[in-house]
């Protein structure tokens, strides 16, 4: 794609706007502030809890820092730091991701997404908050429990003292998402998660390095290896986010007006990758499962068949193969959850376009049925790739110091660069307008 | 809750503004014994102090606040001198809320027009003008002339617009210290300015400070109706009738329930007001036009169906319009007024003058639009006052960042708001509503009806005739309008019930026991009209609302399917009339119509101007005319001896309780339904409210939702039992709010949207400007010159690529046809180049090239190259932008289905619009470029008209 150089300003003309657009400015200022705050809670403690114990213990715990470790990713290290913010804005998007799965399965959530337009809509961004907070007082109950025996005076009051701070800590990390999304720049929700995952880049990249420094040739070329691939994940994450297919519409009202302007930029785009970093999520979650199972249980069986399933295994490439399938089949999952062909049908119809060729009503919601069958299965096994070479490779090379970057990691870091970007844009944009106001 | 804590925060604003009332009240002993010559010394004082600061904005800001009480006290004293008004406290209030830039909430009757005053006179003070904005003509003119004589007396300059003014009248009277006007003058006047060919057309100046009056009726009600200038476009009229007979063949849809597959052809969907054809429907409109796709591109007719179908369920006679003269006149559902010229965009109006079989006229293309949202935002500073804000307090602030301030009334109200009756079926409803009206008849209490629509009026109507009760209707029927003032003078008087639609709801005032002020100039008509209107005037043209003077032309009148209309006489009704004249009186009217006649000749004046003179009368404001003078005189004596009957009949009305106030329905907002409440009450009379309700009202039908519904099976009562649920209350007071929000959330996306235009119409309004001021034109072209050469070489140039693949050939070329003056220009000369070094060169040649042609051209007639760069680039500009304007409207639409791309519409559209409106501008650059090298005026002929 060329790029014309008088549209499209260089960096450091966008970097001049950016610091001179007033409204911007104060946003990122904010959205710089707020961050920060959620990252100072962090490291704030939880009162009442022997620190020492605590960290020897996850230390000493392959098995427990394991499973920490992975929590962490997205809390940004603070459950090992026990934290008031531990739990971060986790019960927030956990909550997020049940009531859209709900809206799907609720007829009276359902209608209150789709028919009652705003209104409906804060009611329910109101009743994630909820369900969040349940989730919070859920999830601070089984960790307050089990802190308990690092407690420095163990006792129903210390439960509940800690109980209290992680929920009250997650509240308040949830209002200041959204104080981000309203006041600053980009979706605050994401950009905490975000802010989360790359706050654990510098021990990686530190870990690295020192990997680097005291390994020999082959862990050096092992590392530039995983670079290479790395950065290739993410060209390829780039293409599975921002891939669509543009179907053209046409419009009963332009077909009367004039038509010549009309056709660039009237399309229906329908996303390759419809649900995003979900499928990854939901098959990881259930690959994990036989495993904790298995260490729940020691059966026999049961321990025979994780293994099987594990990337570290004899046969990682049924593991591979499982992913991959249960990432197809959640990626069809969600994407059906999300894009309904009849309400898409119905809502054209509304608007008063069609698809040329294709007859408004059941045609057109079995057309773009097809297309989006045809779409996912592309964009499901391109997701799988993304998500199994790197750990492949990185199984490969017995480097393990960039563990948590995994395409699941990538996903959501290049997804909200760029949706943030393109917030950015539009504030530039009015920038501009404002300097040809003023000559 | 938090109200118990902190008090009412309303109260402490006002109580921040209590010391500098104190402040005044101070100053009046000063400036009270001042002789007239020094309080207007006051004025020239005042300016001086301006003069000094006038360079920095913030240290004029300071200075007008550290003004304020002064200037104040000053414009109090001098209206109680010129006027005999002299400005209550609350309304020193009101006036420092406007001066802050708020929107100054006011009961009616509390005297807006005089607190506007006080802003408008401090503001207007640095010269750069204010604006007092009203609603229609007639308030504006006579605002203008009332409360202008203070601010003339202070000795400022004031100036009207009105419809109909010549550019020269409203330059004149926008470069007045304070202008009044219209909000739909000021818009147009605004747009105008912005395709003004040259700098003289141009009517205003840079805005300053306005004050809106009714504010939430312009900028809520009417926010979502843009301003629009447009010219017209051939298109033809068979396929609407075509798609008429069409949609009258096809069958709604009976199930409504959203599981099953619909029946018929097509489904309604009210509170989105769209209609949705099935599947079947479209197949059976396809066979009834036969054609084989109603989206074929060749021969589209799914727009002209759609249309067609919406005209015949979602736009009904009597309630959305009114057949009048052979056209379709919509009726504005906020104010129950017809709005003449008006008309509903894409085709709509065409398919109901189709449905209803008039004339169907062209359609129309939008030139230029701005909506009032964005236009007043234009002010550096901006107030309003009205009566309901509080309600939309949030959207003011969010939207227009305007606070809302409830300015306390000057007496304590004494109002009865009784709570409401719900009827199960609407039928029950009415007949309550019948039953309530007779007992209040008999009792004597004068009643006034609202309903929502000429339709709903026109039914309670005939319901009352058959109970035998005496009433006046008051809706949008021409026969009706015309008698609106006469309706309302009686409205207040002993026994009276009068039915109307939402007319008698913003700016009615009721007066109770009648009002001898229209009563005496209903009087003055009947004597002075048929004497002095000429005769080809009155075809059918009806008082106030034919638009430019002058009027139709009688023929038309002629033609109409009416036939020739009997001769109209002013009579009012004689009943409207509350004691016959004594002959004293009549001397009097007979005399100064005499006089009339004598001055203007018999029969020779147009009905709007002899109307203005019956109103000029009427008011106080000072007039040299001899005319009027008598006029005025006769005026004063029967208006005094209407006022002895209805004064006293004023003192029953009140001993009985006041004007009762009924309301048939929960309108869409609950400032309609305030405004409808508010003519009961007013300045401390006493007075009652109350609304009967059904569930089988519009409002809760389509808002209710399935709670409602239920709820209608769930009460087992009788249908004229009023039902009496807290549940209900509930569920109603909720469909309301959800209306309410409903409504808001539409006007906040418009709103947002509507900002990217906003900012390019503003940007390429500033170049227009430029241009038009003819600031280094020459520069501006060079410069369009220079871009356009720098966008050449980075079409053409690869930096990745080694410069010996480079296509100079192609890029010289390309140079050339924009340039033909460089034919000389060789690729080799490019050579060895760096492209900032080419861009440079061709800047060079640009330049060289550029004086050449101005050179020639000059020798044609000097001057002539600017008059060609000013015209191209106008021509331009104008030409571009239309069509942009067109394809951002596609953009807005097609924007709406990224959102299944999980793309945020609003941010596509702004960046998408962003491109588009940079592709404008280089096709602008190019364009001018162009045109500029090929401008090749013939010496001989008259050059002036070889530009066109």
């Amino acid at each position: 794609m060329v790029v014309s150089r008088g549209k499209t300003p260089n960096a450091q003309e966008t970097f001049l706007q950016m610091a001179q657009a007033s409204g911007l400015r104060g946003r990122i200022l904010i959205t710089v502030g707020l961050l920060i705050l959620c990252r100072l809670g962090i490291f704030i403690p939880v009162p009442g809890i022997d620190r020492v114990a605590f960290s020897n213990d996850l230390q000493g715990n392959a098995n427990l820092g394991g499973v920490i470790g992975f929590l962490d990713i997205f809390s940004g290290g603070g459950l090992s730091a026990l934290g008031v913010f531990a739990l971060g804005i986790l019960p927030y998007i956990n909550a997020s991701i049940i009531l859209q799965l709900l809206t799907a399965a609720v007829p009276a959530l359902e209608d209150l997404q789709k028919n009652e337009g705003e209104a409906g809509r804060r009611k329910i961004a109101q009743l994630t908050r909820y369900v969040s907070l349940g989730w919070a007082l859920l999830q601070s109950i089984v960790i307050a429990v089990w802190v308990t025996r690092y407690a420095v005076t163990p006792g129903p009051l210390f439960t509940i003292q800690t109980a209290l701070a992680l929920v009250a800590g997650s509240m308040f990390v949830m209002w200041i998402s959204e104080l981000i999304t309203e006041r600053g720049i980009g979706n605050g929700a994401s950009l905490l998660i975000f802010l989360n995952i790359v706050a654990t880049l510098p021990r990686s990249l530190q870990q690295t390095l020192e990997l680097a420094q005291s390994g020999d040739r082959s862990t050096v070329g092992g590392i530039v290896i995983l670079l290479i691939v790395f950065l290739a994940t993410i060209v390829g994450i780039v293409f599975v986010q921002e891939g669509t297919r543009r179907i053209p519409v046409v419009s009963a009202r332009r077909q009367v007006g004039n038509r010549v302007y009309s056709e660039r930029s009237s399309y229906l785009p329908l996303r390759l990758n419809q649900g995003g970093v979900m499928p990854i999520i939901f098959a990881s979650a259930i690959l994990v499962l036989p495993f904790s199972l298995a260490n729940f249980t020691s059966n026999e069986v049961v321990l025979r068949i994780a293994n099987y399933l594990s990337p570290n295994g004899p046969t990682p490439w049924i593991y591979a193969l499982f992913y991959l399938v249960l990432i197809v089949a959640f990626s069809y999952f969600y994407s059906s959850l999300i894009l309904n062909p009849v309400d898409l049908a119905q809502n054209l119809k509304k608007m008063g376009s069609s698809i040329p060729g294709v007859r408004p009503g059941r045609a057109t919601s079995q057309y773009v049925q097809g297309v989006l069958n045809r779409l996912t299965i592309l964009g499901a096994v391109f997701l799988g790739l993304v998500a199994i070479i790197p750990t492949a490779v990185e199984g490969a090379t017995r480097i393990r110091t960039f563990q948590g970057f995994g395409a699941t990691s990538l996903l959501i870091l290049v997804g909200v660069a760029i949706d943030t970007a393109k917030q950015v844009q539009t504030y530039v944009i009015s920038q501009r307008y404002e300097g040809m106001v003023k000559d | 809750m938090l109200n118990l804590l902190l008090g009412d925060p309303n109260v402490r604003k006002v109580k921040k503004y209590k010391p500098l009332v104190t402040e005044i009240n101070l100053l009046e002993e000063d400036i009270e014994p001042l002789s007239d010559k020094d309080l207007i010394a006051k004025t020239a004082e005042f300016r001086q102090k301006l003069d000094k600061v006038s360079h920095s904005p913030a240290a004029e800001k300071e200075l007008l606040a550290e003004l304020l009480p002064e200037a104040f006290a000053v414009m109090r004293e001098a209206s109680k001198r010129v006027l005999g008004l002299r400005h209550f406290d609350v309304q020193m209030i009101g006036g420092m809320i406007l001066h802050d830039g708020q929107i100054a909430e006011m009961k009616t009757g509390e005297g807006k027009t005089l607190v506007a005053t006080l802003p408008s006179y401090l503001n207007a003070l640095s010269g750069k003008g204010a604006h007092v904005v009203t609603v229609n003509d007639y308030l504006a003119r006579r605002d203008a002339e009332w409360m202008g004589q203070v601010h003339r007396f202070l000795g400022l300059s004031v100036g009207l617009i009105q419809q109909g003014m010549s550019p020269e009248e409203r330059r004149r009277n926008y470069n007045c210290d304070i202008t009044y006007a219209t909000n739909s003058e000021l818009g147009f006047d605004y747009l105008r300015d912005n395709m003004a060919a040259v700098i003289e057309e141009v009517v205003q100046r840079p805005f300053n400070y306005a004050v809106i009056d009714e504010v939430d009726s312009i900028l809520i009600d009417e926010a979502r109706t843009p301003l629009i200038i447009s010219g017209q476009v051939d298109r033809p009229s068979e396929k609407y009738m075509r798609a008429s007979e069409v949609a009258a063949l096809l069958q709604r849809s009976t199930n409504t329930d959203s599981e099953e597959e619909p029946d018929g052809d097509y489904e309604v969907d009210e509170k989105g007001r769209n209609v949705l054809l099935t599947d079947q429907g479209f197949i059976n409109a396809e066979q009834l036009l036969g054609v084989s796709d109603l989206f074929d591109s060749n021969d589209p007719w799914a727009h002209y169906i759609f249309n067609a179908i919406k005209a015949k369920e979602l736009f009904i006679k009597d309630v959305n319009y009114i057949v009048r003269g052979g056209e379709i006149v919509i009726v504005d559902e906020f104010t129950g007024r017809v709005m003449p010229g008006r008309r509903w965009s894409d085709g709509l109006h065409q398919a109901v003058e189709s449905k209803e079989g008039v004339e169907i006229q062209p359609e129309t293309q939008t030139l230029a639009s701005i909506t009032y949202q964005n236009f007043f935002l234009l002010y550096p500073k901006l107030s309003g006052m009205t009566g309901t804000a509080k309600t939309e307090e949030l959207e003011f602030e969010k939207t227009y960042k305007l606070e809302v301030t409830v300015v306390p009334t000057n007496r304590v109200s004494r109002r009865r708001d009784q709570p409401d009756v719900v009827y199960k079926t609407e039928i029950g409803k009415w007949r309550a509503i019948a039953a309530d009206c007779a007992e209040l008849h008999a009792e004597g209490r004068p009643v006034l009806v609202g309903t929502t629509s000429v339709e709903k009026s026109e039914f309670l109507s005939q319901l009352l005739n058959e109970q035998g009760i005496p009433h006046n209707l008051l809706n949008a029927k021409p026969e009706n309008v015309e008698r609106e003032a006469e309706i309302v003078a009686q409205a207040g008087r002993r026994g009276a019930v009068t039915i109307s639609t939402n007319m008698a709801g913003r700016g009615t005032d009721i007066i109770l026991g009648g009002n001898a002020d229209y009563m005496a100039r209903l009087k003055l008509r009947e004597y002075w009209m048929p004497q002095l209107v000429s005769f080809e005037e009155d075809g059918f043209g009806i008082a106030g609302v034919a638009g430019l003077e002058g009027g139709r032309p009688a023929a038309q009148g002629f033609g109409s399917p009416n036939g020739q209309k009997p001769r109209k006489t002013w009579k009012a009704s004689s009943d409207i009339f509350p004691a016959e004249l004594s002959t004293e009186a009549e001397k009097l009217l007979k005399a100064a119509v005499d006089l009339g006649v004598k001055t203007y000749g018999g029969n020779s004046l147009s009905e709007l101007v002899a109307e203005d003179k019956i109103a000029t009368a009427a008011e106080k404001a000072p007039t040299d005319d001899p005319v009027i003078q008598k006029l005025r005189e006769a005026y004063q004596q029967v208006r005094k001896e209407y006022e002895a009957v209805t004064k006293q009949e004023q003192a029953e009305v009140v001993e009985l309780g006041g004007l009762h106030v009924i309301g048939t329905e929960r309108h869409e907002s609950r400032r309609v339904d305030n405004q409808l409440r508010g003519r009961a009450g007013r300045q401390g009379d006493p007075g009652s409210t109350r609304f009967f309700l059904s569930l089988e009202d519009n409002l809760l039908r389509i808002f209710g939702g399935d709670r409602v519904a239920k709820l209608m099976n769930a009460f087992r009562v009788e249908e004229d039992m009023p039902i009496e649920s807290g549940m209900l209350t509930r569920s109603l007071e909720g469909a309301q709010k959800k209306v309410e929000t409903y409504y808001y959330d539409i006007r906040k996306q418009v709103f947002e949207y509507d900002e990217v235009m906003n900012n390019q119409r503003r940007a390429i309004y500033a170049e227009r400007r430029r241009v038009l001021e003819g600031r280094e034109l020459k520069e501006q072209v060079i410069q369009y010159g220079e871009r356009t050469m720098d966008e050449i070489v980075d079409a053409h140039i690869n930096v990745d690529l080694p410069s010996e693949e480079w296509d100079l050939e192609k890029l010289v070329n390309k140079v050339k046809q924009f340039v033909y003056l460089l034919e000389d220009l060789e690729a080799k000369q490019l050579e060895d180049l760096s492209p900032e070094a080419i861009k440079i060169f061709l800047h060079e040649q640009l330049r060289i090239a550029y004086d050449l042609k101005e050179a020639q051209i000059d020798q044609i007639q000097p001057g002539l190259m600017r008059q060609a760069e000013r015209y191209f680039i106008l021509q331009q500009i104008d030409t571009l932008w239309r069509e942009h304007l067109q394809a951002m409207e596609a953009l807005r639409e097609s924007v709406g289905l990224r959102g299944y791309g999980q793309k945020d519409p609003l941010l596509e559209y702004k960046s998408e619009g962003y491109e588009l409106f940079l592709e404008m501008m280089t096709a602008i650059r190019r364009n001018v470029i162009y045109s500029m090298f090929m401008f090749d005026p013939q010496p001989q002929a008259r050059p002036q008209a070889e530009v066109v």
